[in-house]
């Protein structure tokens, strides 16, 4: 199983890999700033060995909305969660029109990346 | 305006702005609590009308500002952390060794990073939970640091200013928070909720 997050800040990045390392065990995790995953855009990447992409919404450069709309283009088969602060209900909406399978409102917890654990293996 | 003239505003209004207030503490609390994982306690310490900005009650070096723009609301968010408090709470996180006793050049741009992103995580919940609870919504901006002067002191515009200050009880960390928001954003929030009732 492979996993990766997407996040402007190192903290919430270091943050967030805590927990998924102890609930997706199995899984082979992949942290990116933004500017890092700009490249991998840039190389064409499909992320077709990706089961599921974490992104933030609200960062420099690359925006998660086009994150979403960017991944679902490719491959549509990948689960897409947002973490985001940013917790509009409208924002939630239009994440999910552009293709977000997840919704997490930051900060990550234990208890959340759990349920989205168990929401993932719900919709495989 | 001055703080006194808060007494003469429209008790709706007052209780309409109290309302929003309190949605938007709940949600800080929650979401303080989620970070440090401990209880916290969070209060008003001030609220007024005001037309020069003051000097924001806090001693930090920086604090992290949260711009917000909409259809009604308008306005900055802000969050500050004095260093010793700040430094409780990112050896908590893991984030800095427990040894270490202060705000120092070493790591110092992951330690930036982290209050911005402290700032940002409580502050965007913040605004979310208040604009929600009103149907609307806003365009939330990157957050930034910034030095206390951060309103232009030719800046005519009557603000709203809410000073809230909060303990994290396990840590023993305090830290403030203040809304800043036009008056006019005000009035239009408590008139779309007066409504709304």
């Amino acid at each position: 199983m492979k996993i990766i997050h997407i996040d402007d800040s190192r903290l919430a990045i270091k943050c967030t890999q805590l927990f998924l390392q102890s609930v997706f065990d199995d899984a082979c995790i992949n942290s990116y700033l933004t500017s890092e995953f700009i490249e991998l855009i840039k190389n064409n990447e499909t992320f077709e060995d990706v089961d599921i992409i974490i992104t933030d919404l609200l960062m420099p450069d690359l925006p998660g909305q086009d994150i979403i709309k960017y991944v679902k283009g490719v491959n549509d088969k990948t689960f897409i969660t947002v973490l985001s602060s940013n917790i509009q209900h409208g924002e939630k909406m239009l994440a999910f029109d552009n293709g977000c399978n997840y919704f997490l409102e930051k900060p990550a917890t234990l208890e959340k990346i759990q349920k989205l654990r168990e929401v993932f293996y719900a919709k495989r | 305006m001055q703080k006194d003239d808060y007494n003469s505003i429209d008790l709706d209004f007052k209780d309409s702005i109290q309302e929003l207030i309190n949605i938007g503490l709940g949600k800080a609390a929650k979401v303080i609590s989620e970070l440090a994982d401990s209880y916290v306690t969070l209060g008003v310490i001030n609220l007024y009308p005001s037309k020069a900005i003051p000097q924001l009650p806090v001693f930090s070096s920086y604090v992290v500002v949260q711009e917000v723009s909409g259809n009604i609301l308008n306005g900055k968010t802000v969050f500050s952390m004095i260093d010793d408090e700040l430094i409780k709470l990112l050896k908590h996180l893991e984030l800095i060794d427990s040894d270490y006793d202060h705000l120092g050049i070493q790591n110092l741009d992951l330690i930036l990073d982290a209050y911005q992103e402290i700032g940002n995580i409580i502050l965007g919940n913040i605004i979310s939970s208040i604009v929600d609870y009103i149907d609307e919504r806003v365009e939330i901006k990157l957050p930034y640091l910034s030095d206390k002067k951060i309103f232009d002191a030719k800046d005519e515009t009557t603000y709203i200013i809410v000073e809230i200050s909060f303990t994290i009880d396990k840590l023993n960390a305090n830290g403030n928070l203040c809304l800043i928001n036009d008056l006019s954003s005000y009035e239009q929030l408590a008139q779309k909720l007066i409504n709304q009732e």
